[in-house]
């Protein structure tokens, strides 16, 4: 998997699953400016799932992509 | 115990004792002194403060629950003197009808006026039982924890300028543990404290870079050029609290408290010569994406419609 974002930190979370601070950023250009959004945000990921794909598919639904 | 008092039900379990105080009612407050705090925002947050009179030993508040639909809890309980007392009630969702409280305390908190019924000492002197005073009588309960992410998922966009964004939908509680338990009452009173805490913050950043030169081509500026720079960290505070429902208690989050801090940063440069300044930042908040104390907490049940 291509990963469009940055793990940042991972903790464990009151036993409850895996606390993960991750970070992801899109450029864009428009006109002559070039501009950087940058969101940082915290997920707690139950044990059973996949780090990755939990963390993918809040960013689809946050559409911040 | 060679002298004394002693009852015991079938189950051999106490019911009044010399050795133990027995919490007597003390005042019901029908209504808030005052609502502290009040939006339907952030799954909605109702901060009510009670205020108890004459009321000489540590105060014990019961609640009702008059929604189905939202979460209470008890945060605070402050001593205003020696028998005035303020009790904190939080309380989500957006209903406009307020909890009942019941103040109970140990029998040396109030006096009775009638001539007749059963009190008992302890060896001190001091009452354990008054049966004038309206003995609070449990007739349920349960120990509940709450779980460890206030919402299930945290998503959506908020702006990154100047704190632009409302977090209301981002941050409100959604997540919760159920547990079965009996509620015979038909008017049922409840005693909790919130306990858990919990902490949730995003940051949204984003530069813009404008040239007013020309493209380099490759993907930079010859020329003047500025950068402009924003950040916004959006926060919720959440108590751990409680819901009903008819045979159940929910173990769910109130907010607490909420808001945003943002940066803006701007520098220049000419032709790569930064006219400018530099900036940056480290380390961590001693408190961040956090929940706090998940241990079991008590919640005891009683028959509110005896004391009204």
């Amino acid at each position: 998997m291509i990963k469009p974002f940055k793990i940042i930190a991972t903790r464990d979370d009151n036993g409850q699953g895996t606390g993960v601070v991750y970070s992801i950023e899109k450029i864009r250009r428009v006109d002559n400016k070039t501009i950087r959004e940058t969101l940082e945000a915290y997920a707690c990921v139950p044990y059973s799932e996949d780090i990755d794909e939990h963390i993918l598919k809040i960013i689809k639904e946050s559409n911040f992509l | 115990m060679s002298n004394g008092f002693l009852a015991t039900n079938n189950n051999g379990q106490i019911l009044i004792s010399s050795d133990t105080r027995n919490l007597h009612l003390i005042s019901k407050l029908s209504s808030p002194t005052e609502i502290v705090y009040s939006t339907a925002d952030y799954g909605g947050i109702r901060i009510l403060r009670y205020r108890v009179s004459n009321c000489s030993a540590t105060p014990v508040p019961f609640f009702t629950m008059p929604s189905t639909s939202d979460y209470y809890g008890v945060t605070r309980i402050t001593s205003v003197n020696s028998s005035t007392w303020d009790i904190e009630v939080i309380k989500s969702g957006s209903a406009s009808s307020y909890p009942e409280v019941y103040i109970f305390a140990d029998p040396r908190a109030s006096t009775a006026t009638d001539a007749y019924g059963l009190k008992v000492f302890r060896d001190d002197g001091t009452p354990s039982f008054d049966s004038r005073l309206k003995p609070l009588a449990i007739t349920g309960g349960t120990f509940v924890s709450h779980p460890s992410n206030p919402k299930s998922s945290f998503s959506g966009s908020l702006s990154s300028q100047y704190c632009g964004s409302s977090g209301s939908t981002y941050f409100a509680p959604n997540n919760y543990n159920t547990y079965g338990v009996t509620i015979t009452p038909s008017k049922p009173m409840f005693s909790f404290s919130s306990l858990a805490q919990a902490e949730r913050e995003a940051t949204w950043s984003s530069s813009q870079e404008e040239c007013d030169g020309v493209p380099d081509g490759y993907g930079g500026c010859a020329g003047f050029k500025r950068v402009y720079t924003w950040t916004s960290t959006y926060w919720a505070f959440y108590r751990g609290a409680i819901k009903r429902g008819t045979n159940q208690i929910f173990a769910g989050w109130c907010t607490a408290a909420f808001g945003c801090r943002w940066t803006y940063q701007k520098d220049s440069s000419f032709i790569g010569i930064g006219t400018g300044g530099d900036s940056g930042s480290g380390g961590t908040w001693p408190y961040s994406n956090e929940t706090l104390n998940l241990s079991s907490a008590t919640v005891i049940i009683g028959d509110a419609s005896r004391y009204d």
